[in-house]
Order: C-alpha cells, then structure tokens, then sequence
C-alpha cells in the first residue's frame, strides 16, 4: 500500500488471520500499524494485491458498498469518537439505526451491548460525563452491537489508564470468545505479554514476525546483541533507545 | 421507517439545540437574505404600481378638426381602437369640455357661461399602456387624418420613465450584490457549523451509515432554518412596510403604495419556501464534502 511513489506504507506484507482468532498487530512508529487499519476500513486502498475481510474484497468494493461493509465490522478508535451531543445510550443506538434497524429492537440490543461492558447504569449520561475508560467501554458497546463479524480496535488502550487498559482488552478477549475475530493495533507490549495471543509484528512496512518460532528467533538475536561487549556501548544505546521506543 | 424518520428528524432538532450559536446566525443571515428578496419583489411592485399611476395621469388628448362631421369622427375614433398601446379611449364632445370647463371654475363660472362651446374642438382621450413605447405610439396617432392637435405631456413622462429606469436599476444592483453577499455568508457558516461536526460526520460514515443517513439531518436542519427564518422574515416586512415603508411614501403623496394585507399568504409562501430551499442547499452543500470518508 503506498500513499504517493515514495510514501509506501506496507511493502508486499501477506498474512491470513482465522474466523474467531484474536491477533495484535504491533511495531514501532512508521511500521504501517494505522495503514492496516486505514485498509480494513476502507479509508484507502491498497495499491496493490488483494484484501479479502469476511469474504469481500475490499478493492472492488464502491461507495455504496463500502457502507454495507462497515456494517460487518465494529471500529473502536483510540480517541473514542462518542458523538457529544448523544448521551450514551444514543451514542450506542445511533450504530443500531444507521444499519436500518428500529423500535424495540434498538433498545434491546443497546441494553444487551451496554449490559456486556457494564454501562447501564450510566446509559443518559453525556460522554463528557464519562472516564476515559468508561468512554472506550462505550465505544465498545457501539462497535459490538450490531453483532459484528469482526472488531477492529486501533490503539484501544491509548487513553485509559493501564489498570483500565487491562478491563479493556479482557472485555475485548470476552467477546472474542463468543466467535467474533477481533484485531487490535496497539504499541503496548505489556498488554500483548499479558494477553498472550498472536502477535503480527511490523517494521517499516513489512512484518517482523508472525508465528512464535519467529518471535522468539528474533527476541533472542536482540537479546544476544544487547550483551554483546563486541557491539560499541554507542551502537548498543541506540539498539536500547529503539526497542524501549517500541514498547512505549 | 416511521422510527427511522422520527430519528432523523429527532438528530435535526437535536443538532440545532446543539449548535444553538450557529443556528442563530444562520437564521439571521438567511432572514437578512430572505427580507432583501422580499423587499426587492415590494420594490418592483411599487416602482411598476407607480409608472402605472403616472400613465394614469398622462392622459393623451386629441382635438379633432371642427370641420370634420360625426362619420369622420367615428372612424378616427375606429383608428384608434386599432393601435395597441393606447386604453380606455373615450370621446368628449366640445359641448361637454366646455361644461367641464366651466365645472373647474367654480363660483366664477357665470363669467364664461355666455361663451359658447364652439370656440372648443371635440376631442378623443385616452391614456398610454407602456410608457416605454411612447413615441412610437405617438407616431402611429400622427397617422390619422383629421387630428387637429395632440396635446401630451411627453417631457414629465419621459423625466417619470427615466427615473423609475434609475431606481430599477439600482435596485437590481443593490439587491443583486446583497443577495450574493447573503448567499456567501450562508454558505461560510454553514460550513463552519458542519467543520464544526466534521469528526462526528466521519464516525458516521465509520459505522456505516449512507451518505443520505448522514445528509438528511442537515438537510432538514436546514429547512427548519429556512422556515424559521421564512416567518421572521414575513413579520418584519409586515411590520416594516405597514409601519414604517408605506406611511412615508404615502406622505410623499407621489402615489398610492401597494396594501400587501391581502397577499400574506403569497408573500408567506414565497418566503417559506424561499427559505426552505435556501437553507436546505445551504446545509447540503459543505456536508458533501465530509461524507466521502
């Protein structure tokens, strides 16, 4: 994926994430972390190749379609994008409206989705009203009420503080576990060592890692590096200063 | 649907409770707009209702040859029927000009009573439609055989005629130059409102809405404007022309002013719908530039 000739954002990467998986996508700055994301919502294209999301091809995908699409999938963003003017209860059933759903049925599924992050008791509260957490628990309400096939959560813990970040990813885990594939982009290595689960590495556009043995082939050389005396302490603080860059 | 509807509408009302600081600019600039529309549509009403009234006092006045007999008159009279631009042709025999004329005099009329009506000419009396073809129709009475004399006030309407040519065209221009300065300011805060909720547009769009989901609201939010803005506007120029317009130009005494009582509901349904589809456009234009996310 490339934004102009010399800004290529993903280089030829390939990777196949399962129906009902939970995968990270990970890396430094400049990886190509929000370029997936911008690609799995539709917010551009791929230059080149194939994107196949729930059996749609995102390519061929026009204007009108691109609507539908989204409907398959639940977006939670780091910066929340509650609509302020909604209290929460709204904020959740406006999603329930786009897809042309009405009456009981809105107020069902806004009750279950609300019920699920534990928000009940604050559905006609104004967003501005709310925590950090609480908003990014609203906003996952939003995203999974439609019952969507997958979430797509960009830098979902951004905001919140990391005990929060912690309630946030075990309710993402949670509604993984009832089938839905969920795909976060974070930079928080301590929540992908928590959590366990499959972790797709980027780096300047390509992927790092994918599979475990991988993963570990390449945290021991950085390991080994690290205590190497022949590396020079300067070329040694670099490697430190990057790698502490990643895990910010 | 209804529920769909119901929340379409419930989402205008609840952007403009919002956003009550922009609503209220726009409604005043689109009142501001509406009231320059009306005023011009007054404005050309009066300026036409004038040159009308001045034709009606520039009546024409032809004086037939005394020698000709009652056939010869009755084919002028034929020959004028026949010319376009001319009304309400009417004939005065020298005996009835000689009584209107000793009418005019009042307490002194006994002094002329003993001069007889012959030293007068019959006449035809008629008046012009346009004014704008007055010497073209003047030239086709010269025509006829038999008119002795025209008598015409051909300078006074010609001054009327180029001033009421003047204030048209000021007017036009004025109006013209307002209505554009109106339409931009529109369109400029409208703008602001909806950059204003650019974020809140995007997410729209990121769940899955339509761009005529996401339209609709400011769509009808702009009729709402409009609306309001539309009976605003029909009070003030009620109460502007009644109260303030017509009792100077009617002290002017130049003519009669045009009584708009009687036409609320063109002038309420010109402004409504005027409004309406001002600020429906006004609204539906910026926010076409977020939708395409």
């Amino acid at each position: 994926m490339a934004y102009s000739k010399d800004s290529v954002a993903l280089k030829g990467i390939s990777f196949q994430i399962e129906d009902g998986e939970f995968v990270f996508i990970t890396g430094p700055s400049g990886a190509g972390k929000s370029s997936i994301i911008h690609l799995l919502t539709c917010e551009n294209f791929a230059s080149e190749g194939k994107l196949i999301v729930a059996g749609t091809n995102l390519k061929s995908l026009s204007h009108r379609q691109i609507a539908k699409y989204r409907r398959k999938i639940g977006v939670v963003f780091q910066d929340f994008r509650l609509i302020d003017g909604m209290n929460v209860y709204d904020n959740v059933a406006f999603a329930v409206r786009v897809v042309g759903r009405g009456g009981r049925e809105v107020k069902e599924r806004v009750n279950t989705a609300l019920e699920i992050v534990g928000l009940t008791h604050k559905m006609y509260d104004s967003p501005k009203e709310l925590s950090g957490g609480e908003q990014q628990r609203v906003a996952l309400a939003r995203a999974i009420v439609n019952s969507p096939e997958i979430i797509i959560a960009d830098e979902p813990t951004g905001n919140v503080d990391p005990a929060m970040s912690i309630e946030i990813m075990k309710l993402l885990s949670s509604i993984n576990k009832n089938g839905i594939t969920v795909v976060v982009v974070t930079h928080e290595q301590r929540l992908v060592k928590a959590f366990k689960k499959r972790e797709i590495r980027l780096r300047e556009g390509l992927i790092e890692f994918d599979t475990e043995e991988d993963k570990h082939q390449i945290l021991q050389v950085n390991e080994k590096e690290e205590t190497n005396p022949d590396i020079p302490p300067r070329r040694r603080r670099a490697q430190r200063t990057h790698s502490e860059e990643d895990d910010v | 649907m209804i529920d769909r509807i119901l929340f379409l509408i419930k989402s205008a009302f609840r952007s403009i409770f919002n956003n009550k600081l922009l609503t209220l600019g726009s409604i005043a600039v689109l009142t501001i707009c509406l009231l320059t529309l009306g005023s011009s549509v007054l404005l050309f009403e009066n300026v036409n209702l004038f040159i009308d009234q001045v034709g009606d006092e520039s009546q024409v006045v032809i004086f037939i040859d005394e020698n000709l007999g009652q056939e010869d008159i009755n084919q002028i009279h034929q020959q004028l029927l026949k010319i376009q631009n001319i009304q309400d042709v009417h004939f005065e025999s020298k005996e009835r000009a000689m009584q209107n004329y000793l009418d005019s005099m009042g307490e002194n009329s006994e002094l002329f009573s003993d001069i007889s009506s012959d030293v007068l000419r019959n006449s035809f009396i008629f008046n012009i439609k346009d004014l704008t073809k007055f010497d073209q129709t003047m030239f086709e009475i010269s025509k006829i055989e038999g008119i002795a004399r025209i008598r015409e006030r051909r300078d006074v309407i010609e001054r009327i005629r180029d001033i009421s040519r003047i204030v048209l065209l000021l007017a036009i221009t004025i109006i013209t130059l307002l209505i554009i300065i109106s339409a931009m300011i529109i369109t400029n805060n409208v703008r602001t409102s909806v950059y204003a909720r650019k974020e809140e547009i995007e997410t729209m769009k990121y769940i899955g809405a339509t761009d005529l989901f996401v339209q609709t609201p400011y769509l009808i939010e702009g009729i709402i404007i409009g609306i309001v803005a539309g009976l605003l506007t029909l009070v003030l120029t009620f109460f502007v022309y009644n109260e303030i317009i017509s009792p100077i130009i009617a002290d002017f005494g130049l003519f009669t002013p045009i009584a708009i009582k009687g036409k609320i509901i063109r002038f309420a349904l010109f402004y409504i719908v005027s409004g309406a589809i001002i600020g429906m456009i006004g609204s539906a234009t910026p926010v076409k530039n977020y939708v395409n996310v």
